[in-house]
């Protein structure tokens, strides 16, 4: 394996690691616009946080691709993570389907939308209904 | 016995004998890599495939730790039978590090009931480890594409 990819995996691992322990706080915001500008591409949710002073922005996005075949286009999606400057530049992204990267969004997605504390609170509302 | 065939023919056919016994020697040798390379790139995918439900099932547990702790557990379990089962395909030569890190899953797997297994630092190692497994199989999967 190459060491690029044992770094970026690293990478993905420690964030993963620290929003899970809530040491980062993801909120959901609109894409910058140099990240949807001059694209075709739906960006259905994007989420940013700050750690050690960089802005990464973690979004999944929507492109179409051409079938040469068939000559028709077709809509694909991938998960994006990228470090993003103060001029909202995208500096930096990783876009490989990697499992690591899949379970980073899964459990940012799942942080900002409380879904534990939504769970929690039903469980609750049937005890007290009870 | 009279022999009609002269004692150089007799040499040489015997010299041919030894090396066709060498060369059915390789050739075995070759069709049982070529039979292993063509059930790793049927097996391979699979497993890696289920390492990765494995991976992000135990990813779910951790952000419930210790509630689902057990749950962790049998999933390290699954991770590590399949890496077991992934070494008996991959090459040789790619072989030490899933090795190495199927060591630590079997260690793992065995002393999860260590108090340091209550909080999940220690079990955000091996998730990083079977990651990095994923990767691993995932460029071995490419290599075999090639053979």
């Amino acid at each position: 394996m190459y060491d690029s990819d044992d770094k970026t995996i690293t990478l993905l691992v420690k964030l993963n690691r620290l929003t899970s322990l809530g040491k980062i706080n993801w909120r959901a915001e609109p894409p910058p616009r140099s990240i949807i500008r001059g694209t075709d591409d739906h960006i259905p949710i994007y989420m940013s946080a700050i750690y050690k002073g960089r802005t990464f922005g973690l979004f999944l996005q929507r492109y179409q691709s051409y079938d040469g075949e068939h000559d028709r286009l077709y809509w694909s999606e991938r998960i994006v993570l990228a470090i993003i400057d103060q001029e909202e530049n995208v500096l930096w992204e990783i876009e490989n389907s990697s499992s690591a990267l899949h379970d980073l969004f899964e459990t940012v997605r799942r942080k900002v939308a409380r879904v534990d504390d939504i769970i929690d609170d039903l469980i609750n509302d049937d005890h007290d209904e009870f | 016995m009279i022999s009609y065939i002269p004692q150089w023919i007799q040499d040489i056919n015997t010299v041919m004998g030894i090396v066709g016994f060498f060369i059915t020697l390789i050739v075995m040798y070759q069709v049982r890599e070529i039979r292993a390379t063509f059930r790793a790139r049927a097996r391979l995918p699979q497993i890696n495939k289920e390492l990765q439900k494995a991976g992000s099932a135990l990813n779910t547990s951790l952000n419930n730790w210790p509630v689902s702790k057990n749950t962790g557990h049998g999933q390290i379990k699954v991770a590590s039978s399949l890496i077991d089962d992934a070494i008996t395909f991959i090459p040789r030569a790619s072989r030490k590090k899933i090795v190495e890190i199927n060591g630590k899953l079997s260690k793992a797997v065995h002393e999860f009931s260590q108090a340091r297994y209550d909080t999940p630092d220690a079990v955000w190692d091996l998730y990083s480890d079977i990651q990095v497994a994923i990767t691993s199989l995932n460029q071995i999967e490419k290599n075999l594409n090639w053979e």
